[in-house]
């Protein structure tokens, strides 16, 4: 068990940075999950922290012992890689017992050890197998199996789901926090998948083109973003972003959507131009409105429906031509090509620097 | 005008050979597809390797078959003598000398080369100008062995001591103030003076194929070995070795074939004078230079049929390593 710190953390690959001045604090038993787009500099944070990769200038520490000059095996951590990195000439029972043999360990304590590991993640009739003849889902499970007999103080995983199909993936989410839960160290999990990132972590860190947008909770990410990018990144569909213009009248301010109105509560300073944001959930069709709303008609012509069953997707975009989604309830009946009046949740808005791109408050 | 005329008959050669060929398949194949449905489909493998098998056993198993039938003639393939052809080959003490010697060969040849091409190709896996380090090892393989054994024979030169030495390794010894070696005629050491021209020519063989197979290794295993705890040692032989193991026996018999096979070297060097004789450069001695075909054509079927098991187990390999793909 420990805790993880990156200090001014910075990657470079010739003149390219893959990761830039990155700062974040991860707590002893916390689950941290790295999540943004493919090529973001995930995997090369999680690999820096690992001693697969030189740092090229900051520092990272595990505990509170700095780690920049010591090798992977002298870490104390453990990984699951995207591919399993299995060894395909070991059984599934050398496969996992390969690291506590280089400890050092008697016979029996390791096969103690990797028994007891098997039996957690209920691979035991698999011990004598060769990866090759396991499926996808049991050799996931052989490569956690690897990471955790060796009871480190930090796991790291890369992507560790992505190959499998939907259904096990949601099946392994759940048993990945199960385990973490039963072991109670220090998770740090990357994946490109928002969902994955929201259900597994009890914080995320977004990241784009090797920098740190945001650490916080999923709920707060959800609702607070502090850019457009962990804005539209978080959520599904991603959220809508509208080009709007103050207008003032009567002394009372305005954001000008189309012919729509929105009446602002907070003062703006200084004139810059500025990009709205509503997620697809806010938006609803007047028959099946919310209580506790603050609504907004605006006008707009459905492109594109996707029935969900839970749910209506549908693709719409304004007379102004702005495309933008909607999740609507499933009871609504629309056509494509018809015109349809929508109603905003007006207390919903997120309002940017269209400049910046950083949420305004 | 000459030069011409010479030039025109290779050219028409060239034409009929490859138009005839040609011209031959697609006859066949037109036939074949004349045939009705379940044959032409089942004939069609047969029509296209039936030339080669053809040319393969006019100049391959008719010649074998010829060989093992003269190895129970005498000398001048008159009279038949039975066994007494092998009885010499397994008793003669010159025989016995080649047999011993070939031990060695294979002992040495294939430890060495192969061992010495694993380390390269494990090492030359880091260095930034891989490329050019691989080709300078591999360089030796595109010389023939009797290119080889002229640029060794000035290597071994040796002339009486008090002369300028022209041959390297003894200006070498000389001038750290020993005598002279005869290298290829001192019996302590001729015998690896040879071995080591082998062992230069096909270390860059297995050095290529072994890197080939170590580029093979997921880089993300080696780094998954790294995180658990393995140390460079530890990765080499828990992990890559056996994970190139079938690449490894492969190249393995490759060399112990063509050391059984190895007379040019002897030949060019030694002439097998000296206790320096192999199996294959006794079989050429017997067969061309005393003209007993019985007992030439003998040790040949012996070579033969030392060879067959190590083939076997090749091609077996070959075709597992290949369905692992
Ligand atoms: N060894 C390397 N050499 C050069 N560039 C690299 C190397 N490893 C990663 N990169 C680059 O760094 C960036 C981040 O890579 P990575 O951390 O693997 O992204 P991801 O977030 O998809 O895991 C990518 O643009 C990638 O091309
Ligand atoms: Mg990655």
């Amino acid at each position: 068990m420990a805790s993880v710190t990156f200090e001014q953390v910075t990657k470079q690959f010739d003149d390219f940075t893959a990761v830039k001045n990155l700062n974040l604090e991860i707590a002893d038993g916390e689950f941290l999950v790295f999540v943004g787009p493919s090529g973001c500099g995930k995997s090369t944070s999680l690999r820096l922290l690992a001693g697969l990769e030189d740092i090229s200038s900051g520092q990272i520490s595990i505990g509170d012992r700095p780690v920049n000059h010591l090798s992977p095996k002298d870490r104390d951590i453990a990984m699951v890689f995207q591919s399993y990195a299995l060894y395909p000439h070991m059984s599934v029972f050398e496969n996992m017992a390969f690291s506590l043999q280089l400890q050092g360990l008697s016979k029996t304590e390791v096969k103690k050890r990797v028994e007891n590991a098997a039996a957690q993640l209920g691979i035991e009739m698999l011990l004598h197998r060769k990866p090759k003849e396991l499926s996808g889902g049991q050799r996931q499970r052989v490569a956690v199996g690897r990471a955790i007999v060796r009871q480190p103080s930090v796991f790291l995983m890369d992507e560790p789901l992505s190959n499998l199909d939907a259904k096990l993936r949601v099946q392994a989410r759940k048993e990945i926090s199960k385990l973490h839960d039963e072991l109670k160290t220090t998770f740090i999990y990357v994946t490109h998948d928002q969902v994955e990132a929201m259900t597994m972590g009890d914080r995320i860190a977004v990241m784009k083109d090797g920098i740190l947008q945001q650490v916080d909770t999923p709920g707060n990410l959800y609702n607070n973003p502090v850019n457009m990018f962990v804005a539209s990144f978080i959520g599904s569909p991603a959220m809508n972003f509208f080009g709007v213009e103050p207008v003032t009248d009567d002394g009372k301010t305005y954001l000008q959507l189309g012919q729509a109105r929105i009446p602002l509560t907070t003062k703006l300073s200084g004139d810059r131009p500025i990009t709205l944001g509503i997620r697809p959930e806010n938006i609803y069709h007047p028959q099946y409105l919310p209580p506790d709303i603050a609504a907004v008609e605006i006008q707009a012509t459905v492109n594109l429906i996707e029935m969900m069953g839970n749910e209506l997707i549908v693709y719409l975009e304004t007379p102004e031509k702005a495309e933008f989604v909607a999740r609507l309830d499933p009871r609504v009946d629309l056509q494509s090509g018809q015109a349809i009046a929508l109603i905003l949740d007006a207390n919903r808005i997120y309002l940017f620097d269209r400049e910046q791109e950083t949420v305004l408050f | 005008m000459e030069i011409l005329y010479r030039l025109g008959s290779v050219l028409v050669a060239i034409a009929v050979g490859c138009g005839g060929v040609i011209g031959l398949f697609y006859l066949a194949n037109y036939a074949i597809n004349a045939l009705p449905k379940p044959w032409n489909s089942r004939l069609l493998p047969w029509v296209y390797v039936s030339p080669a098998l053809a040319i393969l056993s006019a100049y391959l198993i008719l010649p074998t078959i010829q060989t093992i039938y003269l190895s129970f003639f005498d000398g001048r393939s008159q009279n038949f003598v039975g066994l007494k052809n092998y009885i010499f080959a397994f008793t003669d003490p010159s025989m016995l000398v080649a047999f011993k010697n070939n031990l060695l060969w294979l002992v040495l040849v294939t430890g060495i080369s192969v061992g010495l091409g694993l380390i390269v190709a494990v090492l030359v896996d880091k260095v930034r100008y891989e490329a050019v380090a691989k080709s300078l090892i591999f360089l030796p393989m595109s010389i023939s062995f009797v290119g080889a054994s002229v640029i060794w024979k000035f290597i071994y030169a040796y002339k009486p001591a008090g002369d300028d030495q022209i041959g390297l390794l003894n200006a070498i010894v000389v001038s750290l103030g020993f005598e002279p070696v005869g290298w290829l005629v001192e019996r302590s050491v001729n015998n690896f003076a040879l071995i080591a021209i082998m062992i230069w020519l096909y270390t860059g063989y297995c050095m290529v194929i072994l890197s080939a197979a170590v580029k093979g290794i997921p880089e993300d295993v080696i780094e998954a070995a790294k995180i658990d705890g393995a140390n460079s040692w530890q990765i080499f032989w828990r992990i890559t070795v056996p994970m190139i193991r079938s690449t490894l026996l492969v190249v393995s018999t490759t060399v112990v074939i063509l050391v059984l096979k190895v007379f040019d070297i002897v030949f060019v060097m030694t002439g097998g004078n000296q206790g320096t004789e192999v199996i294959a450069s006794r079989m050429i001695k017997e067969m061309f230079n005393y003209r007993n075909f019985g007992r030439g054509s003998a040790i040949a079927v012996i070579l033969l049929i030392l060879i067959i098991p190590v083939m076997v187990s090749n091609i077996r390999r070959f075709r597992a390593q290949e369905k692992l793909r």
